[in-house]
């Protein structure tokens, strides 16, 4: 059995993931802001510093897996928040982590959105995000900039969240051949839109808006994807059974990106 | 009414379920105008795919047609207009089921 950390594990996606891989008899460590085996605030470089140097001593011959979860959506009024716990909270952490994964020949998954390929994203924060590499100091810079953003404005919000998205999804790509000529596998997993506490008492305008976002495998219901079929991909992509899969952004997402953009077949 | 006008005032009324009705178990459904606005062509196969694939698009995408003109049972031109695109198109029926529902319909720049 091996080792797997999973961030944001504390509920939604996290939970479920951390759920199966603990009924698979793995050891799992739960990072998350609350109620984790290691409670730390990844949106900042002391709580990533924190988790790296735990972790590195308390695994020092390796890890198998590392699960990348942790993070909000673009409805609140944090843009900050939401750059420096998506996008810094995963890559960061994913690269101070890197030598533990290399140890055992580990596998790396990061959460994407099936929102990546719905044109949302704003490409020049893309460019700044990917091109930061790990510096505190570029991260401050990004941070600066958003700042200016009017954070009230939700198309804003989602604009922002989709940019880290598919920041990651992109860094996920650019990394992925260095790090399997290293040993270790990276993969991203889009999910659609996914049945949340949050999503059961949403107010009509949000129904509607969710509901003109098909789910195909949901087909005449209003259901939203379950945690669970997201948690499994994630799972799968980090065992070994995913042996042949690199670089791969999965979307689990019932077919909605399939329906919508059906000629984008690479 | 014909199939045609079915179709066109189902895309008036931005209805997506009228307008998955007048397709077939396996139609297909193809627009070549969005290429002219820098996207992908549409492409949607099935009643149920075709219902889905315009919820989101008359949603979110903004898509809408406009002054339509019926010019035979299996054309139609009109103004379409993809994400505030507008591009002058003709809708045409190329193939019909053995039970006369739509089996492909094709959209083009006119």
């Amino acid at each position: 059995m091996g080792v797997y950390v999973v961030t944001g594990g504390s509920g939604g996606i996290g939970g479920k993931t951390v759920e199966i891989l603990r009924n698979q008899g793995h050891e799992v460590v739960n990072v998350d802001l609350k109620d984790g085996d290691i409670c730390a605030n990844l949106a900042t470089k002391e709580g990533r510093d924190y988790v790296i140097q735990t972790l590195h001593e308390k695994y020092p011959e390796g890890i198998d897996g590392l699960c990348c979860n942790a993070g909000v959506n673009g409805t609140g009024s944090n843009l900050k928040l939401i750059i420096s716990l998506n996008y810094f909270g995963a890559v960061n952490l994913a690269h101070g982590l890197f030598d533990l994964l290399k140890k055992k020949g580990g596998s790396c998954v990061v959460i994407s959105s099936n929102t990546i390929s719905q044109g949302a994203a704003r490409m020049d924060l893309v460019d700044l995000l990917n091109y930061s590499q790990t510096k505190p100091i570029n991260e401050e810079r990004i941070l600066n900039i958003v700042e200016k953003f009017d954070g009230t404005n939700l198309h804003v919000g989602n604009s922002i969240y989709v940019t880290t998205k598919y920041a990651l999804a992109r860094w996920v790509r650019r990394v992925s051949a260095s790090w399997a000529a290293n040993g270790l596998r990276i993969n991203a997993v889009a999910p659609g839109n996914v049945a949340t506490p949050m999503t059961v008492n949403m107010g009509e305008n949000a129904k509607a808006a969710l509901a003109a976002i098909p789910i195909p495998i949901n087909y005449g219901t209003d259901e939203l994807m379950a945690a669970e079929d997201i948690a499994n991909a994630i799972v799968f992509l980090a065992s070994p059974l995913a042996h042949g899969i690199n670089g791969n952004v999965m979307f689990v997402d019932g077919g909605t990106d399939a329906l919508l953009n059906s000629e984008k077949v690479y | 009414m014909t199939l045609i006008k079915q179709y066109v005032n189902a895309m008036m009324n931005q209805d997506s379920v009228a307008l998955s009705k007048v397709f077939a178990p396996m139609a297909i459904f193809v627009d070549y105008c969005p290429k002219d606005a820098g996207r992908p062509l549409f492409h949607a196969y099935g009643p149920e795919g075709i219902e889905m694939f315009f919820r989101n698009q008359f949603l979110f995408r903004k898509f809408e047609i406009m002054d339509p003109v019926i010019v035979s049972d299996t054309q139609a031109y009109y103004y379409a207009v993809y994400n505030g695109y507008h591009i002058r198109a003709i809708a045409t029926i190329q193939d019909f089921s053995e039970d006369g529902e739509i089996q492909r319909m094709v959209v083009r720049p006119a």
